[in-house]
């Protein structure tokens, strides 16, 4: 098998797109040839032509909001914008949501999925911790429109 | 002996059973997965598959708070549209905590958010 590139996590042959709203960061990667990932949500290695979008959410001091105010935020439209690259750090983070799009072989090493696939196949996975204390609203169209907005509850020590 | 080869091929079915299966999730997770291929998999919090074809798959996890203790609580909507390999759309609405709770008791909040999710037509609402 030919390999026309390949590319670690957001190094290598690999294109990053990177976008953020309000509430959410997201990164969008695209890679060909060979794509491993060491996320601990979609951790694999793909042979092939590899498509990711993973959504993040921005911690931080969030408002309270009355249950009105949360529907609100729920049904309003917050597109994200592109930014430049670097404008954060999510070396630790982890994705509340993400979309995985694989054309090839693929070696799945995560928790949410341990195997081989060959062929074609399409992820979305919503994954949220056991302690999430909000309201999270995700949408997403396969000509690659997404929008996500997450408001946390703020915990108080 | 019958009843002993008997009981030994139930334990290792459900030693099979128990690889293929999921153990217990410790995260809330919503999945819609579509694959055409083939397709083989154990899941730590999931659902186990061996494919070969076309599959498609939905499915929730919704885990315990602590040990012993009942699920979280949720209140969530959903709306999936799927038509062939390519075309999907995915809205999914999710609260937990106390703003579940509210959003569980009130008619009125569930109808405006089921709009938002579902729209009127077949498709989800873009």
């Amino acid at each position: 098998m030919l390999l026309n590139g390949c590319a670690i996590n957001d190094k290598g042959f690999v294109s990053i797109r990177y976008f953020e709203n309000k509430s959410t960061y997201r990164i969008s990667y695209e890679s060909w040839g060979g794509y491993l990932s060491t996320r601990s949500a979609d951790g694999g290695l793909t042979l092939g032509h590899a498509e990711r979008i993973l959504i993040y959410p921005k911690h931080g001091n969030q408002p309270e909001l009355s249950v009105d105010e949360l529907v609100q935020e729920a049904m309003a439209t917050d597109l994200a914008h592109e930014i430049e690259p670097g404008s954060w750090d999510l070396e630790d983070a982890h994705p509340y949501a993400w979309i995985e799009k694989n054309q090839g072989i693929v070696f799945h090493a995560n928790p949410m999925k341990t195997g081989v696939s060959a062929g074609v196949e399409t992820r979305i996975v919503m994954r949220l911790p056991v302690d999430f204390d909000g309201m999270f609203v995700f949408r997403y169209r396969d000509d690659g429109t997404v929008e996500a907005v997450i408001h946390e509850t703020p915990k108080y020590n | 002996m019958n009843m002993r080869r008997v009981s030994m091929k139930m334990a290792n079915l459900s030693c099979i059973s128990l690889l293929i299966c999921g153990c217990e999730a410790k995260h809330l997770a919503y999945v819609h997965e579509t694959s055409f291929g083939l397709d083989i998999a154990i899941s730590n919090e999931g659902s186990g598959r061996l494919v070969m074809g076309y599959d498609r798959d939905t499915y929730a996890l919704v885990p315990r708070k602590g040990e012993g203790e009942d699920a979280m609580t949720l209140s969530s909507l959903g709306c999936i549209y799927a038509s062939g390999l390519d075309e999907v759309s995915f809205n999914h609405f999710i609260s937990s905590g106390e703003a579940a709770k509210q959003i569980a008791k009130s008619p009125a909040t569930l109808s405006r958010l089921n709009q938002a999710i579902q729209g009127e037509g077949l498709k989800c609402k873009p």
